[in-house]
Parts: structure tokens; sequence; C-alpha cells
């Protein structure tokens, strides 16, 4: 699942959390699922920034010399 | 005559010898050459000198402009007229009734003349000239192939160049065939598609050069589709076919010159421009390295920035997620309360008797209801 689709996944769930009808039951099933999608993520954001990284680190390696 | 006179006057003396002139035959319509010198022009008529080595004669023309050739100072004529005494000072003069050039004063006139009227129908303008090819391969030589011409243009040629190939036409250069071949050469060598023609012959006299003056020679030169250079007699030498032709050489020698490039100038040339092009396209690479590497910084600013955009996005729904951890509301001293399995919201839920389940932040408690009442 990609990031947009995560976390319009997490503002579901904080609606729902914020929605007084909610049960104490359900707030934290619903506050477990919240926080694991968060750690997704951040997870995903760090894989995305590592790449990046690299990707920086080979725009720099590239040798602009001539002859 | 009075019989008792013994004199006659003046105007009988000028009568006398001016009608002794007239009447004698030899000398009425007698064809005469000399050269012709202080002309001066009067009301249309011309009064100058004739003369050869050793004695002159008044000569006039009248109406001089009505004749297709005017004299000028120092030509050679060929005249047709009887000589005249004037009564009134005694002095005689020769009125031509018909004036041409004559020897190769004639033959030079006939050149000016011609030089003239092709000037005029265009045949020298520049527009009309080919340009020198600046490589060319494959030439052709019309010339005699007796005398020294022809090995002069191939000598200087291969000192230069050894890749260009040399073919001769053989034509007269002199004599009463030598229009008739130079044209046919011409001709010939302009069918074969060569990449430039030299005409070309060694020195002579004017008369020698003359079939390079012929009207149907620079005729042909003027209709031809290869570039003609012409190289005709010495370097003060100049002919109709000289002035007609695409390029003029002094001399055959110079028309080498002018042809053959040097074939170790050409390499060098060559080399120059692959050079060149070289510093042309590397600079060019260069160019759109730089302009790949800045926009490869400017991707990688973007991404880094989308990045951070989506940390602060989630940062922000986990910040907002922790304050609504239920935990946290038990922990301000907030206790959940449930009746069996059963969640419990309203007065209607709960009767007296009933045995509710408490959980608060570390505890876990069973109580009774004692009493039930409606806020108000």
């Amino acid at each position: 699942m990609n990031f947009e689709t995560n976390l319009k996944k997490l503002e579901n769930l904080l609606n729902k959390l914020e929605n007084e009808q909610t049960s104490i039951d359900e707030s934290l099933k619903i506050y477990e699922e919240a926080i694991a999608l968060s750690k997704k993520c951040i997870e995903s954001i760090n894989k995305s920034k590592g790449k990046l990284e690299i990707l920086t680190q080979e725009l720099n390696k590239i040798d602009f010399e001539i002859n | 005559m009075n019989e008792n006179r013994q004199y006659i006057t003046i105007t009988e003396l000028n009568s006398r010898l001016s009608s002794l002139i007239s009447q004698d035959k030899i000398l009425n319509d007698i064809p005469v050459v000399g050269e012709i010198s202080d002309i001066k022009i009067v009301r249309g008529h011309m009064y100058s000198t004739i003369k050869d080595e050793n004695s002159s004669i008044p000569f006039i023309v009248f109406n001089i402009k009505t004749y297709q050739y005017i004299p000028n100072e120092g030509d050679k004529i060929l005249t047709i007229g009887s000589p005249n005494l004037y009564e009134k000072t005694g002095k005689i003069s020769f009125i031509a009734q018909y004036v041409e050039p004559f020897g190769i004063g004639k033959l030079y006139i006939e050149f000016e003349q011609l030089k003239k009227k092709l000037s005029k129908n265009g045949y020298f303008k520049e527009i009309y000239k080919k340009p020198l090819p600046k490589y060319p391969i494959q030439i052709c030589v019309v010339t005699s192939k007796q005398g020294a011409v022809i090995n002069d243009i191939v000598t200087t040629i291969r000192r230069k160049n050894h890749l260009i190939n040399i073919d001769l036409i053989d034509v007269a250069v002199q004599g009463e065939n030598a229009v008739k071949e130079i044209v046919n050469g011409l001709k010939l060598a302009d069918e074969q598609g060569y990449d430039v023609i030299i005409l070309a012959r060694g020195g002579g006299s004017f008369e020698d050069l003359m079939p390079f003056n012929a009207e149907i020679v620079a005729e042909t030169i003027f209709n031809m589709k290869t570039c003609l250079v012409s190289a005709i007699g010495h370097e003060t030498d100049f002919t109709i076919a000289d002035f007609v032709a695409d390029k003029r050489a002094s001399t055959p020698t110079a028309a080498a010159e002018i042809i053959a490039f040097s074939v170790l100038d050409l390499i060098t040339e060559i080399n120059d421009i692959l050079s060149n092009i070289e510093t042309k396209i590397n600079l060019k690479i260069l160019k759109a390295q730089q302009k790949i590497f800045s926009r490869g910084k400017d991707i990688q600013y973007h991404a880094d920035k989308k990045i951070n955009n989506c940390f602060n996005l989630v940062n922000n729904y986990i910040g907002k997620i922790n304050i609504l951890n239920p935990n946290n509301i038990l922990q301000k001293g907030y206790f959940k309360i449930k009746k069996g399995q059963q969640e419990v919201f309203s007065v209607k839920d709960f009767s007296v008797g009933d045995e509710l389940k408490i959980t608060g932040y570390d505890s876990e408690i069973t109580a009774e209801v004692i009493q039930v009442k409606k806020r108000k």
C-alpha cells in the first residue's frame, strides 16, 4: 500500500478517534491501528529518504571532467 | 587670257593646278595607306595629317560621324579618295571618301570593336562567371600538344598535387584551323563533365593570338557549363577569350598554380576542421552535463522537501493520535465502566444492583449500583 493511501487511512482513524460516539474499546483498537500505520508511514518515508541519499551520492559521483 | 599680258594671276594659277590635279586619272580615287595624326574635328569634319616615314599631306574626311570607323591619333589606315587643291590658299589636301583600319592596326581595331560589342552584350559580366572549384580532380587542358604549355601545366600541378587527373585535347592554337579546332575542343571538353577546363597557349605576336579573339570562340566560352580558366600568351597579353573566361591566368603556369590545390594543405585543413568540431562537441557535452547536474540538484532539493513534508504530515497525525490515546484519558482520572460485556453510556443502561466492571489507569474494580438518578 502506498504512502498516500496510508495517510488517508490515518486521517480516517483520527476522525474516528475524535468522534465522541466511539467507545473506549474501539478507540483503543483504532489507536493501536493508527500507531501501526504511523510506523508504516515513517518506515516508508525513511526508505524513500535512504534511496534519495544513495541517488544524491551517485549524482555527486558523476565525473564531469572531460579528457 | 590677254595676249599682251606676260603673266597669269594667282587665281588663274591655282585654278589651272586644281584642274590638272582633278583631271589626273592616277591621282583620283586612289587607295592610299598612311598614319593619321593631328586630328581636329571642326563642324563634323575631320581635319588631320596622313603620313609615312618621309612625307605627309593634310587629310580631310567630311562628315566623319557618318563613317563606321573613326580613325584615332596614330592609326594606320587605308583610305580611298583624291587630292584636292584649295584654290584660295593653294594648299593641297587629300579628301577621303572611304577609310578603314590597316594591318595590325586593323586587327587591333577589330579587336576593340568586338570587345566593345561583347561587353555591351554582357559577355564579361561578373554574374556570369562560374566560381573556380576549390578542389578540382578532373581537369582538361585545351591546347596544342606541341610546345611547352602542356608540360609546364603538368609539372606545376604535380609539384603540389598527385591526385588531379589531367587530360589534354590537342588543338591548333594558330593558323587558319585554329578557331574551328579551339571551338570544337572546348565543346568536347565541356561535355565530359570536367571540374575545370584550361584554355592555354604560349606567348606569341598579336596576330598569333588572333584565334583567341574570334567572336565564335567568345560565344563558345560564354555558353560553357564548365568553369574555364584562360591562360593565353604572356602576362601583358589580353585576348577576348581572357575577358569571357571565368578566370584569367596570366600564363599557363599561373593557371596551373591557381587550379592545383595542395594535398598537404588540404589534409591540414581537414584536421583543423575535425579538431574544431571535437572542441565544439566537448563544450556541448560539458554544458549538457552541467545542466543535468544542476537539474539533478533541483530534483534532489524537491525530493528532500517532499519527504520532509510527508514526515511532518505523519508526525502531525501521530501527535494528534497521541493526544487521543484512550489511556491518556484514564490517566487524567477517568474510568471506563462496563456492565458484563456491554458498554454503558446512558442512565437507561443502569439498574440498582447491577454489577459493574470499572477499569482505571492502574486498576480493575468490581462494583454494585446502589442508586440510579438522571442528571438534571
